[in-house]
């Protein structure tokens, strides 16, 4: 009898449909909880065995989470200041080398195509990182300027080191140097060990953190230096979920989160001017044309957004995921991101507000569907417009 | 903006959608200045054979009767050329004798030829106001800017349900398929496609060659729909008409001043510097350069979006039609009375077709089509030739060794239809698309700017979103063959240009009042 069609066909391929990082290798003898999640073709630790003792570790020690995954560009040449300053909302003339700028992206609608963390490298060469693949509108920022784009993604793995001790676990491992950039700069050191790596003074976590981009085939002796001081700095490897809760502390937005790059949306609804995110302090409509601008500025002529992204303060202790938020009755907004914040003591949440309803101060009624085992619950709370950074010890800076 | 500046306005570009934009600023008052890199005016219009779309309003409102343009009452005729010796003459002004000369080739596509040509003119008539307008913005966020959209929907409405079906069915249709449904003859099939493709990428089967056959209809002789308006002395003299008009509204023409840079201070249009280093400012900069030779390089992508430049780079313009010159040392034989009069050789649908296959791969076709038009001047006889077998991306090969092989064959071809016409040749000369590109600075040496086709029509001409002559540049506006309506001698896209850039000046005044400090 003839063999039957479908065991010929290759229903799972060969090789792991997800890439693993450089880091790999330790982050899965570490992985407890065996709890992986994709993130842009890789796979990335969720949680390693406990969430609680991973939040805790950058609330108050340190903590190691892979960003590798992360897209990094390279744009470099004579004119890689303007092709940047022309691409992004902020002056990079003013950024010196050495320094880092976080900054959205427009489209020429003012729409946020993304957000990111530029390096300036030095004056003719940048780096970029980013979540979502962002090539060819790089290279058509580009377009006409005497500047290449290169992804330099594989070419470079990364660490976030966060938390308060963090600086004492880089002069642990003989990056005294880097462990005394300012913040938001950048340079390239070694290790007492002697791998060269690229550290800048940046996170996600609002907390005091590095990130530290090293070459792969030195990846693993990084992460073996830095791990030898987990004892003793309180340093636990962390996944994305311990991440998330500290990311909403610090008020950080999320791409397909809080917004939908302008370049994927299928409904323009779903995307945001940087003003509605509350980056207006990251815009400078007074430095020369960049993308977007024009729009930037009909938008502000025309009376701002007409949503704004908010923080709230949640009353009660259920998380607010996802809940429709009301004023006088009327639908106002929801939230996009929530959790109860230990640091804080708050129930915390981003949200969507109508501009009318996103004055600070402003109470509005949050209603909270939550898991009752089997059922679903459901919740009035009364949530506060407050400003969104809940968490910003005054250690990150120090 | 310092008051000292000389100009209201500056035109760039002295075609004839530049000239007509600059006399209707100057007739508005404005003190205009048009700078033209070469040194004669008119442009790509030079290479033209006729005016036939001229805009009657353009004629009207520039006065150029009075300027020394002549209409003439006569269409020209044209002349299919089917062998030695053979040739079938259609004559608009004749329908008898168009007639009898169709029945010859057969009873019933003589019979279809005037209904189509009525068809045609009708539809055509029915997208006037899309043509002669400018496009709205596609905007719904409020009733004012439905109007114009509504507007055109009344307009198409009024063609009544059965022309409306029509040109809806037609509209985006190959060429090669309609004249199939009408014709059986190879020779009228082959008339009309020809005449669909000729100044565009297209082949006979290529989609919405319908559309392009249509805008040969539209405008043309008052009155007369369908039919091409008739310029006495042509291109020339209505260029000469043109200038006489400018001049005589005030406008100041300088040409071989050559524009290096569109000047651009605070997102705003604040003039221009010339090659020579020359600045000269003023509030408003009309360009009727090609919109990428704009855009891209007098103002320089810096000042533009990113989106906004990909778009602008996108916009297909890489041209396919040269034009062959010819001087004769006298009248080819047997030939009486045929100056202005076309002759056309495209003797089927599949020869046309064939010509696109091979400029598809960039090369050059073997029998291309081409429409000769015999002309005297300056006592000699002159003969020129639009060949649609000319691709602007050659490969393998370049223009100075193909341009020669393609011009003697096109004379053979007219030796074989003709024979002793090639002993009356003394001089051949054919101006390829990259000698267009060249000389007036049309990346792609298209002549129509930009292609077009429906993606590239109306709304979406030259980009998407930038239909109205306006650019992202305060001040600067579009006003040449890559803005609507497009291409062909009409002079409307110099004529909307030039309105839009005065009512957004004036609008720009009247808030600057009234927000006065």
């Amino acid at each position: 009898m003839a063999e039957i069609a479908q065991t010929r066909t290759p229903l799972l391929p060969s090789i792991p449909a997800l890439e693993r990082t450089p880091f790999h290798p330790r982050l899965a003898e570490l992985n407890l909880a065996n709890a992986w999640e994709p993130w842009r073709g890789f796979v990335t630790a969720s949680l390693f065995y406990d969430v609680e003792d991973e939040y805790f570790a950058v609330r108050t020690g340190a903590s190691l989470y892979d960003v590798s995954p992360m897209l990094k560009y390279r744009i470099a040449g004579p004119e890689a200041e303007a092709v940047v300053d022309r691409l992004v909302t902020r002056r990079i003339d003013r950024l010196k080398p050495g320094r880092v700028a976080y900054a959205p992206w427009c489209d020429g609608r003012g729409r946020v195509v993304e957000e990111g963390t530029i390096f300036r490298l030095s004056e003719t060469e940048f780096r970029i990182n980013c979540a979502e693949p962002q090539l060819t509108w790089f290279e058509d920022a580009a377009w006409g300027f005497d500047a290449t784009v290169a992804d330099v993604s594989q070419e470079i793995a990364g660490l976030a080191l966060q938390g308060p001790t963090s600086k004492q676990v880089l002069q642990d491992v003989g990056l005294d140097a880097a462990a005394a950039l300012p913040f938001f700069g950048i340079g390239d050191f070694a290790t007492a060990d002697g791998v060269s790596v690229t550290v800048s003074r940046t996170g996600f976590t609002g907390d005091l953190g590095y990130e530290i981009w090293v070459a792969p085939d030195r990846a693993l002796e990084l992460w073996d230096a830095l791990m030898r001081r987990s004892e003793a700095r309180y340093l636990r490897p962390i996944g994305s979920r311990a991440l998330e809760r500290t990311r909403i502390e610090a008020g950080h937005i999320l791409i397909n989160v809080e917004f939908v790059s302008a370049r994927r949306a299928i409904r323009e609804s779903q995307t945001r001017t940087p003003a509605a995110l509350g980056l207006d302090w990251a815009v400078d409509l007074s430095k020369d044309h960049f993308t977007g601008k024009r729009a930037l500025l009909a938008e502000r002529e025309a009376g701002g957004p007409r949503k704004r992204l908010v923080g709230l303060d949640v009353t009660g202790r259920k998380p607010a995921h996802g809940a429709y938020l009301y004023r006088k009755g009327k639908e106002v907004g929801q939230v996009t991101s929530a959790c109860w914040s230990p640091i804080a003591k708050r129930n915390i949440a981003l949200a969507t507000v109508d501009a009318s309803a996103a004055g600070e101060g402003t109470v509005l009624d949050a209603e909270i569907y939550y898991r009752k085992e089997i059922t679903q619950g459901k919740t009035d709370a009364a949530a506060t417009v407050v400003p969104p950074r809940f968490y910003q010890p005054a250690h990150r800076r120090g | 903006m310092s008051g000292a500046a000389p100009f209201d306005a500056l035109v760039v570009g002295g075609g004839h959608n530049g000239l007509v934009a600059a006399a209707l600023l100057a007739r508005a008052g404005r003190r205009t200045l048009l700078l033209e890199a070469s040194d004669r005016l008119g442009g790509m219009a030079t290479l033209a054979q006729d005016c036939g779309r001229l805009s009657p309003t353009v004629v009207r409102e520039l006065g150029l009767e009075r300027c020394g343009l002549r209409l003439s009452a006569r269409a020209p005729r044209t002349h299919l050329l089917l062998g030695p010796d053979r040739r079938v003459t259609i004559d608009p002004d004749d329908v008898a004798a168009t007639r009898a000369a169709l029945a010859a080739l057969s009873p019933r596509d003589a019979d279809a030829w005037p209904g189509f040509q009525q068809r045609m003119a009708r539809l055509a008539a029915g997208l006037a106001p899309f043509l002669e307008q400018t496009p709205p913005r596609l905007s719904f966020s409020d009733w004012r800017a439905r109007w114009p959209l509504l507007k055109l929907a009344f307009a198409v409405r009024r063609m009544g349900r059965a022309d409306m079906r029509d040109l809806l069915r037609i509209l985006p249709m190959n060429v090669a398929d309609l004249a199939e449904e009408v014709f059986e003859t190879d020779a009228l099939q082959g008339l009309v496609a020809f005449d669909a493709v000729l100044g565009d990428r297209l082949g006979a089967r290529s989609p919405n060659s319908v559309f392009t056959l249509m805008l040969r209809y539209a405008g043309g002789a008052p009155g007369r729909p369908g039919t091409p308006l008739c310029v006495e002395g042509g291109a020339s003299a209505l260029i000469a008409a043109l200038e006489t008009a400018a001049r005589g509204f005030g406008a100041e023409i300088r040409t071989e001043a050559p524009v290096a840079r569109i000047l651009v201070e605070d997102g705003a249009a604040a003039g221009v510097a010339l090659e020579d280093g020359t600045e000269l400012r003023a509030p408003l900069v009309l360009s009727s350069a090609h919109p990428g030779a704009t855009l891209l390089n007098l103002v320089g992508p810096r000042w533009l979006d990113g989106d906004f430049v990909r778009a602008v780079r996108l916009a297909r313009g890489r041209g396919v039609t040269a034009r062959l010159d010819l001087t004769l040392d006298g009248p080819p034989p047997g030939l009486v009375d045929a100056a202005g009069d076309r002759f056309v050789h495209a003797p089927s649908i599949a020869m046309v077709e064939r010509a696109f296959d091979a400029m598809k791969y960039g090369g050059v076709p073997q029998d291309p089509p081409f429409a000769l038009r015999l002309a005297a001047r300056d006592g000699a006889l002159t003969a020129s030739a639009l060949v649609h077998g000319a691709p602007h991306d050659l490969r393998g090969a370049d223009w100075a060794e193909e341009g020669p092989r393609l011009a003697a064959r096109i004379v053979e071809r007219l030796e074989t239809h003709w024979p002793g016409f090639k002993a009356r040749v003394t001089e051949a000369r054919l101006t390829d698309p990259a000698q267009v590109a060249a000389r007036f600075g049309a990346p792609g040496g298209h002549w129509h700017h930009l292609e077009l086709g429906l993606d590239q029509a109306f709304l979406l001409r030259p980009v998407p979103g930038w239909a109205q002559y306006a650019t992202p540049i305060d001040g600067l506006f579009l006003c040449g063959a890559g803005a609507h309506p497009g291409g062909w001698i009409t002079g409307q896209p110099g004529l909307n240009g030039a309105r839009a850039a005065l009512a957004a000046a004036s609008a720009g005044r009247a808030r600057a009042g009234a927000g006065g400090v």
